[in-house]
């Protein structure tokens, strides 16, 4: 149909163990993904969900079949797939915005660099002049001031290094109260012309997911759910084809995770962006999934596949009387149901082995 | 209305002194055992200075040790006078000072400029890894005033021997840390990079690195303190200058108010770096810890 698709044909996927034996935790794994659908994988743990999704993103080589996007042969990490993982993974030296522009800063032109290479040093220059300046000052008045008390007369180890000393340390408390406005006014107005677009770019993006104004924060400064929004951000920054999650909302309180689900719905709809989200819990993959793939452990495969209509719905509908709409309620039952029977299969195959 | 800001004030000035605890402990009932909760207690910490100085005092007012063994304060502070004006055996305080801190720099110097290179790239890339694993592994507990014999045999008794010494002090510190700090990265943060267009170059320069530099600080700050200690010994290679020798020289004439400022100062110096590498790591990693 569209060009964009992203195709799975035939993913295997072997681990091989250190004592020689081996895991099979994908086989032949088939699928066809559409430009603008939402992918929930669903599954127990050890049933491959989360190598899918590093293969996808190209973290890891298949050791047969292939996938494919935009009929190219997924073969390494790329801008065109985006990924945002559990704990946000986020650069936590560096603010907020310049998280949110990473992306947008790797393929800089050659021109670019010398630009922001002269202007750093510019930047760096202004620092070294002001420091000497501060430094000069302060030598010349300590040492006019010590000259006529005791001070000078005292049995320092060595007066003159003294005087440096104290100069030095007085400079110091001075400067760190006088550098950072002037790194603050220097970085706002000594902006490339790439630099202050991607600001623009990366503004719009902090409002998109309700995080307006905060650039300038540290990111460990912010909340969980913040951070995840900033990894959402960071992620849509870059403008991929897709967007890999990675159970993005695990490790958030229940209900920042249902505040979360509607923006990822809310972005899904205004980008149009082809989404696949792993998840442990039922009601996000039937809530966010507009396709849905129930996965099964040894080997890990595609056990069912079903389209939703409930991430469509609850665009329109309140989310909570959606989720607990009948058909939803029935839908998680089955899905739970169809879950539990892997799981004791599970248990029970361990049992034989004990 | 008085009497309540009068009595914060005092609560204030106990708080202060770390009679009373404050805070987020203030309502706790165990204590005992519990860390967060022992802060310790400025009063207490003046107490026990005061006590020290105390016996110091009365041990030589009333002659309690011989002061050829342990002379008072007196004494000590007038050799001082004349050590730091006049010099011992015609060098000043101040020389012997500056002549331990510059080699004290030039052996951490180049410890750091050798040891976090070769340490990233450890971390990096399996060849460089076993090439020199055994070889750090090898050498890392050797101390190294084990290795003054060699040192002489190769270099002699002079300026080079003793910063080969303090290098080698600093070197393997600093390639452990920087190895640690590359292996400590978190893969999602490599993977998102890689995925945001990152080449291994920008990866290595916008994540590993910043992610590595806060271990990197720590294995400075030990590093620093390590050859800090070595340098004493190292100094005992016959030097002209330099705090260590003062005090081994000194102890040969039974100069024991000189050995006592000698120690005196290496410590309070040694305090004072480490106080500057906190400090500077406050400034320049404010994020350390919160990833």
């Amino acid at each position: 149909m569209q060009d964009k698709d992203l195709r799975a044909n035939k993913v295997g996927m072997i681990y091989k163990l250190p004592d020689g034996g081996s895991v099979e935790a994908l086989k032949d794994v088939s699928f066809e993904l559409e430009t603008g659908r939402i992918l929930a994988l669903l599954g127990p743990s050890g049933c491959g969900k989360t190598t899918l999704l590093n293969i996808l993103a190209g973290f890891l080589a298949p050791t047969s079949g292939e996938a494919t996007l935009d009929n190219k042969r997924i073969q390494g990490p790329g801008q065109d797939r985006g990924m945002v993982f559990q704990q946000g993974a986020l650069f936590e030296w560096l603010s907020v915005a310049e998280n949110v522009g990473f992306g947008l800063n790797m393929n800089t032109d050659p021109g670019e660099k010398v630009m922001r290479f002269l202007r750093n040093t510019l930047i760096n220059v202004a620092y070294v002049v002001v420091s000497l300046i501060v430094m000069a000052i302060m030598v010349s008045l300590v040492s006019a001031i010590i000259v006529n008390t005791p001070i000078a007369r005292m049995p320092l180890i060595n007066n003159l290094a003294a005087v440096y000393i104290i100069a030095l340390i007085i400079s110091l408390a001075i400067l760190r109260f006088l550098i950072p406005p002037i790194r603050d006014w220097m970085r706002a107005n000594l902006k490339t012309a790439k630099e202050k677009e991607s600001r623009a770019i990366v503004d719009g993006y902090l409002d998109t997911v309700g995080l307006g104004g905060f650039g300038d924060k540290a990111v460990y400064e912010l909340s969980g759910g913040m951070q995840q929004r900033v990894a959402l951000a960071r992620c849509l920054a870059n403008d991929p084809d897709v967007i890999l999650m990675d159970e993005p909302l695990g490790a958030l309180d229940a209900l920042t995770r249902e505040k979360m689900q509607g923006l990822i719905l809310k972005l899904w709809k205004e980008t149009g962006k082809t989404i696949i989200l792993v998840t442990h819990s039922v009601e996000e993959a039937l809530f966010l999934g507009d396709r849905l793939f129930v996965m099964a452990p040894r080997p890990g495969r595609i056990e069912r596949e079903y389209d939703l209509p409930f991430a469509e719905q609850g665009l329109v509908v309140n989310p909570r009387e959606l989720k607990t709409s009948p058909e939803f309620i029935e839908k998680r039952e089955e899905i739970l149901s169809l879950i539990w029977e892997m799981e004791e299969e599970i248990m029970g195959s361990r049992g034989e082995v004990l | 209305m008085a009497a309540e800001t009068e009595k914060s004030l005092m609560t204030r000035i106990l708080a202060g002194l770390g009679l009373t605890r404050v805070g987020t402990t203030e309502r706790k009932t165990v204590t005992f055992g519990d860390g967060s909760a022992i802060t310790g207690s400025l009063f207490w910490s003046i107490v026990g200075i005061v006590v020290l100085v105390t016996l110091w005092v009365m041990s030589a007012r009333f002659e309690w040790t011989d002061p050829e063994f342990l002379p008072g304060p007196g004494s000590v502070w007038e050799k001082y006078r004349e050590v730091a004006l006049e010099g011992y055996r015609r060098v000043t305080l101040g020389e012997h000072v500056r002549a331990s801190l510059s080699r004290i720099l030039w052996g951490f110097g180049y410890g750091c400029l050798v040891g976090i290179p070769l340490g990233l790239a450890m971390g990096l890339s399996n060849t460089l890894r076993g090439l020199f694993d055994p070889i750090v592994e090898f050498f890392r507990p050797i101390p190294p005033l084990a290795f003054i014999p060699l040192v002489i045999i190769w270099f002699g008794i002079g300026e080079e021997s003793k910063r080969l010494l303090l290098f080698l002090a600093a070197l393997w510190i600093m390639v452990i840390a920087a190895r640690s700090g590359v292996l400590g990265v978190k893969l999602s943060k490599v993977h998102a990079a890689y995925s945001l267009g990152s080449s291994k170059w920008q990866v290595l320069r916008y994540v590993i690195l910043p992610n590595a530099l806060p271990e990197i600080f720590i294995g400075m700050r030990v590093a620093l303190g390590v050859c800090w200690g070595t340098l004493v010994a190292a100094e005992l290679l016959g030097a002209q200058e330099g705090l260590g020798q003062m005090i081994w020289v000194a102890q040969k004439f039974f100069l024991t108010e000189i050995v006592i400022i000698g120690i005196v100062l290496i410590g309070i110096i040694g305090v004072a770096m480490d106080v500057l590498m906190r400090v500077l790591e406050g400034w320049l990693i404010p994020w350390r810890g919160k990833g």
